[in-house]
């Protein structure tokens, strides 16, 4: 695995610290040691070239650093983690000329995956997968959000405090999303 | 098999999947986010300097030693010049605050993801929607006075056809501009619309 580091040449352009960066250091630390690899699945479900991929997974940690300077603890690291993930990763997609938001769906109207069951062809998890990310890349941002969330298993509850959408609305959307990854993972098995 | 145990396979599998994402270290986000800073500060510093050359080329052009042919058009070349100095620096004023605005709310506003994807579609859309405002109205006037008065007291008449044909050009560039950013916005607003039919969770 790459890992992405400072060059040592330039220390120099570091910050010269003090408590809070201290402390902002150390919940950035702590935050991606919990939730790093979240971090990578979101990045997936937001952008699907893998070169802007990396650009993404940098431009989420950087706002996640830096929103530690005003971390004020009302809610969970963790949804605060999502929270900023979230944010900026929709911000990369609504500023990527490449999409129109005219072109993307809800979830209520996202057409019905195909059913994969072929008999002659094998599918296997992985092709549910990739199946699963080009359904995601379909999706508007409240509901690429919801659907992420819920992969990532949170709770009704917990996906309405990252996202702000009424627990009720949330709990209608993953009784969508249940429908379509039923249709994607299991379609094999029902046949 | 149960509904839970499904949806706890298509978890796992979405849980396990092979990442080729790069471990990135405090080290490195410390050295982006000061290298954002620094490229930051070149890209204003970089404006002002453009904008001092343009000052600067623009006065000598007003006060250099005028042809001596060209009477009262030299006052219109004169005024011309200096009212597009004055939009030049209202547009890169206003794009500094707004460049700043953008710059301190990464690092004061946490919201609810919804709301921040509400906040962006709305910049958005008041950007598309009213840029021309605050882009072409303070350029408007220096564009008049070099247009009308060219046409009125150049003193080369065979130049009527070409001030016509810019200004042909001007209206319809603008008209195009106008009508481009004006249904981009409007394709903001939907988006918006669209939001403001879910409902959302009171705020604590």
């Amino acid at each position: 695995m790459t890992t992405l580091d400072a060059s040592p040449t330039v220390p120099e352009m570091l910050s010269p610290g003090g408590d809070a960066e201290r402390v902002q250091d150390e919940r950035y630390t702590e935050s991606i040691a919990l939730h790093g690899d979240a971090l990578g699945r979101l990045v997936r479900g937001y952008e699907s070239r893998p070169d802007r991929r990396q650009d993404l997974l940098q431009d989420i940690h950087i706002a996640l650093w830096r929103s530690f300077a005003t971390f004020d603890q009302r809610c969970s690291l963790r949804t605060w983690v999502y929270r900023v993930a979230h944010i900026a990763a929709t911000r990369h997609i609504v500023a990527d000329r490449r999409l129109r938001l005219r072109e993307l769906y809800t979830l209520d109207d996202v057409p019905e995956p195909e059913d994969p069951h072929n008999p002659a062809e094998d599918v296997d998890r992985s092709d549910s997968l990739q199946r699963l990310l080009s359904l995601i890349d379909r999706l508007k941002p409240p509901d690429r959000q919801v659907i992420l969330l819920y992969l990532e298993d949170f709770s009704a509850d917990a996906i309405s405090e990252v996202i702000g959408l009424s627990p009720q609305n949330v709990a209608t959307k993953i009784h969508r999303i249940k429908r379509l990854l039923a249709t994607l993972f299991h379609a094999e098995e029902r046949s | 098999m149960t509904t839970n145990e499904e949806n706890r396979m298509e978890k796992s599998a979405w849980q396990s999947q092979p990442l080729d994402a790069p471990v990135v270290s405090l080290a490195f986000v410390h050295h982006q986010a000061s290298r954002l800073n620094k490229d930051f500060r070149q890209q204003k510093g970089l404006m002002y300097w453009a904008l001092g050359i343009m000052v600067a080329a623009g006065l000598v052009t007003v006060f250099r030693d005028p042809p001596s042919d060209i009477g009262p058009m030299l006052y219109v070349m004169r005024v011309g010049i200096l009212l597009a100095l004055a939009g030049a620096v209202c547009v890169v004023l206003e794009m500094r605050s707004r460049a700043r605005m953008l710059q301190s709310r990464d690092d004061v506003t946490v919201t609810q993801s919804l709301d921040a994807y509400r906040s962006e579609l709305e910049r958005r859309r008041d950007y598309y929607l009213h840029s021309w405002r605050w882009s072409l109205l303070p350029m408007l006037p220096a564009a008049l006075v070099l247009i009308v008065g060219g046409m009125i007291y150049d003193p080369h008449p065979e130049m009527l056809s070409h001030y016509g044909l810019i200004v042909v050009f001007a209206v319809a560039f603008t008209a195009a501009g106008v009508w481009d950013h004006r249904r981009k916005g409007h394709a903001y607003q939907g988006e918006l619309d669209a939001l403001g039919t879910l409902e959302h969770r009171p705020r604590p």
